[in-house]
């Protein structure tokens, strides 16, 4: 591997992963990418989840747990230019209609109105705990890009990428934007 | 009008005087940002989206700006895109838009603005309000979460349905749109017309039974005519892989704005039933099926071996159904008659017997927004002719006087000065009424005094004194005559009064199709040998059924099945409506195209062909 390649970085917060299989979608041009980019991390296309020092770090998903905020906070740490990737990082998503409730009252009705009469909400030290509200990554760090979508298609990706791989910071106008 | 000359961008254009800076900018093809101006609706200025800026200092919103000579008018300057992209995300955040299972994913004027200005992130904290969805109705899903709050529908439900069901309640935050005093829709005063649906610009008011089945973009649009009534509303039927999605109206520019009713944009998509797709025949109690040949030859025999046969036909067909119909029919020695066209025939009879003039009759329903005062005679044109009555309430909200006259309920209660209820006939009715206009006008004591020598009558003076001062204080009164009034008496007395008064008249009949005022009809056999029906989309009327019921043999001819086909004898597929192609004849006398919107599916390819050789096998 190249010595003056950029560093990438991506990870999925509470998401459903679709940004990262719409990236596959790019095909191909993954064979380019990967001339021109080193992955230093990525759940879905390498075994290393550890966000190292990139220069380029892709986040997807809502934060809406302390462990999100763990790593979208790693993320700006270590990263130079910041993406908020798929219409849940930008905006928040579908992970916001919780926001319509207070959160006991959700897990409440999850977990024990809804299951049987063994069920009751969950409570580990191992799970991460719910934030108040579920929020979009600018809620929490600061962002660079915005490349929404749900999920944003492989073309947006791969021009969000080649304007990343240019230096600038990619912006969607009207014909490319798309929820 | 004058010419108002000003410069839009740079650009001089001129635009009839009391226009506003938006019409004139859209005559111009110059594109200004909206979401709650509607061209069949007045302008509220609710969304601010509009704004322009007028002599380079002054911001308005441009659908409440009327020309004027030498206004300086900049519609895409920095500043406006700025404040156009915060409106946007403030009428955004206030509720909780999920582009991605929205119903109107891809036909949504608020997602289009979202995207014309670039939104890829927010600068205001959204609000995240709980609000209930509303899915009471049996075809309109109401969700306030996707509400911008433009006011399109309220206006369309007050200005072109006329019926005021929508309001705007609560305020602030709280401030929602409202059904009535705040019921759910299903248990309100709507008339199910669904032009509320039409002209929301997001997914706030959606149609149940096409959701998800696709947006605009992907379905194929067919332009047609609606066959529910003899109205004959424009649509838009949209369909994908042969599959009906949703039908629209297209009216914007004629007084009807583009509306439809219940039975023309949600039957079609509701009501389908099981599909006839083969020939059944049905003897001594046993069941076969035949191809559509051997029905043919079988309709063909049997025809030829009878001397009574009755033919009746939906009205909803097209008139080249109608005729290849009636050509089959007569071929075989039947007697041949229309849905709607025996009501026709009491008319034109009664016409001629009292020598009234055609100049009495007007064809153009818009007229009744014209009227001063308006009779109407039997309110089932409520589901009738449902375009009609959305007329008639526009004419009574905005101050006409309206009588109504029904046997039953009148479906006009919320809008009528003065409801009659008698049983049938009205004859007794009309008939003092004419009298009085007769005999002068006779107090209400006289009135009585008749009403007591003519013992047992039902009629009250005050009502029929009503209806003398309201034909007389006006100029201009309409007449309008429901298809359910169908005994020549009433008739009579009504063109009667109609002539004596000097009214017009509006008189309905249950044939969508006009065609049958040139078609030649008769009363048909009550018991035939056989009985022929073409049923269409009439399978429910009781005739029909009376019909099948008492003739020898029974063929009944349609594309689903239903009780007349159940108690047919012989049972032969036909098309659906949208799988034919022709032309209908509206209330007007205007003949216009019915488009096949879907390819037929079974046997039957074409109805004509088959009627061409049944009547071959003569």
């Amino acid at each position: 591997m190249g010595k003056n390649k950029p560093k990438v970085a991506t990870a999925c917060m509470c998401g459903c992963s679709g940004c990262h299989m719409s990236f596959l979608d790019v095909d191909e041009f993954v064979k380019d990418l990967a001339e021109l980019v080193e992955f230093q991390s990525s759940h879905v296309i390498m075994d290393i989840k550890d966000i190292g020092k990139v220069d380029i770090g892709i986040l997807e998903g809502t934060i809406t747990n302390d462990e999100n905020v763990e790593v979208a906070k790693k993320m700006r740490e270590n990263c130079d230019i910041l993406v908020a990737w798929g219409d849940c990082a930008c905006f928040g998503g579908i992970m916001t209609m919780r926001n319509f409730g207070q959160i006991d009252n959700i897990l409440e009705e999850c977990y024990v109105e809804k299951g049987d009469e063994d069920s009751v909400v969950p409570d580990d030290d191992l799970i991460p705990t719910l934030t108040k509200k579920a929020k979009s990554v600018d809620e929490v760090i600061k962002v660079d890009a915005y490349i929404p979508g749900c999920p944003p298609s492989a073309e947006i990706i791969r021009y969000g990428l080649e304007k990343l791989l240019e230096g600038e910071i990619p912006k969607l106008d009207k014909d490319k934007l798309r929820y | 009008m004058s010419d108002v000359k000003f410069n839009v961008d740079g650009k001089d254009i001129s635009a009839r005087k009391g226009m506003t800076v938006m019409e004139a900018c859209e005559e111009n093809d110059i594109d200004i940002p909206k979401l709650c101006q509607h061209e069949a609706l007045e302008n509220l200025m609710a969304c601010r989206l509009c704004v322009v800026e007028v002599n380079g200092k002054q911001i308005t919103p441009s659908c409440g700006l009327k020309v004027n000579e030498g206004l300086d008018i900049k519609t895409q300057t920095e500043k406006l895109r700025k404040y156009r992209r915060m409106i946007l995300e403030l009428i955004y955040r206030c509720e909780n838009h999920y582009c991605m299972f929205c119903e109107s994913d891809g036909d949504c004027e608020l997602q289009d603005l979202m995207y014309e200005y670039e939104i890829d992130r927010f600068e205001y904290p959204r609000m995240f309000p709980d609000w209930d969805v509303d899915s009471s109705h049996n075809h309109i899903v109401k969700d306030t979460n996707r509400c911008v709050r433009c006011g399109r529908c309220i206006r369309a439900c007050d200005e072109v349905v006329g019926n005021q069901t929508l309001n705007l309640g609560g305020r602030g935050i709280t401030n929602e749109v409202i059904v009535d005093s705040g019921v759910p829709l299903g248990e309100s005063t709507c008339t199910s017309c669904g032009m509320c649906m039409q002209v929301c610009p997001t997914g706030s008011l959606s149609n149940k039974h096409s959701l998800f089945k696709g947006n605009k973009d992907e379905c194929e649009l067919t332009k047609s005519t609606c066959l529910s009534c003899s109205i004959g509303c424009c649509t838009d039927v949209y369909t994908r892989t042969g599959h009906l999605v949703k039908i629209e109206g297209t009216d914007i520019d004629k007084e009807s704005g583009g509306q439809l009713c219940e039975r023309g944009r949600f039957k079609p998509l509701v009501d389908r039933g099981k599909r006839i797709s083969n020939v059944i025949y049905r003897e001594n109690g046993e069941e076969s099926e035949l191809s559509l040949q051997e029905g043919l030859e079988k309709a063909a025999s049997i025809l030829g071996n009878s001397n009574e046969i009755s033919a009746f036909a939906s009205g909803g067909l097209t008139c080249e159904i109608l005729d290849a119909f009636s050509k089959a029919m007569r071929a075989h020695g039947a007697l041949f008659d229309v849905v709607g066209a025996k009501r026709y025939r009491f008319e034109t009879e009664v016409k001629r017997r009292i020598n009234m003039i055609e100049g009495h009759f007007i064809n153009d329903i818009t007229e009744v927004m014209k009227a001063e005062n308006i009779l109407l005679y039997d309110t089932s044109i409520y589901n009738t002719h449902p375009v009609l009555a959305s007329y008639i309430r526009r004419a009574a909200s905005k101050g006409t006087k309206l009588i109504t006259i029904d046997a039953y309920e009148d479906r006009f209660w919320n809008h009528s000065d003065k409801s009659i209820t008698i049983e049938s006939p009205k004859t007794q009715l009309t008939r003092l009424v004419n009298q009085v206009i007769k005999e002068g006008k006779a107090s209400i004591e006289d009135l009585s005094r008749v009403s007591s020598i003519l013992g047992g009558l039902r009629v009250h003076p005050e009502d029929v004194m009503e209806i003398v001062n309201l034909l007389e204080e006006a100029s201009y009164d309409i007449i309008v005559i429901g298809c359910e009034i169908i005994d020549r008496w009433s008739l009579r007395h009504i063109f009667e009064l109609a002539k004596l008064e000097g009214s017009y008249v509006i008189s309905l009949n249950k044939a969508s199709n006009q065609y049958i005022r040139s078609l030649e009809t008769e009363g048909v056999y009550e018991e035939p040998e056989v009985a022929y029906i073409l049923a269409g989309e009439d399978e429910e009327n009781e005739d029909m059924i009376k019909l099948v019921e008492n003739a020898e043999f029974s063929i009944v001819q349609s594309s689903k099945k239903s009780e007349l086909t159940d108690k047919a004898d012989l049972v032969i597929p036909s098309l659906s409506t949208f799988e034919r192609n022709g032309t209908t004849i509206d209330i007007n006398g205007k003949k216009k195209e019915v488009e096949l919107a879907m390819e037929p599916k079974g046997e039957m390819r074409s109805e004509i062909a088959f009627f061409e050789e049944l009547a071959d096998k003569r």
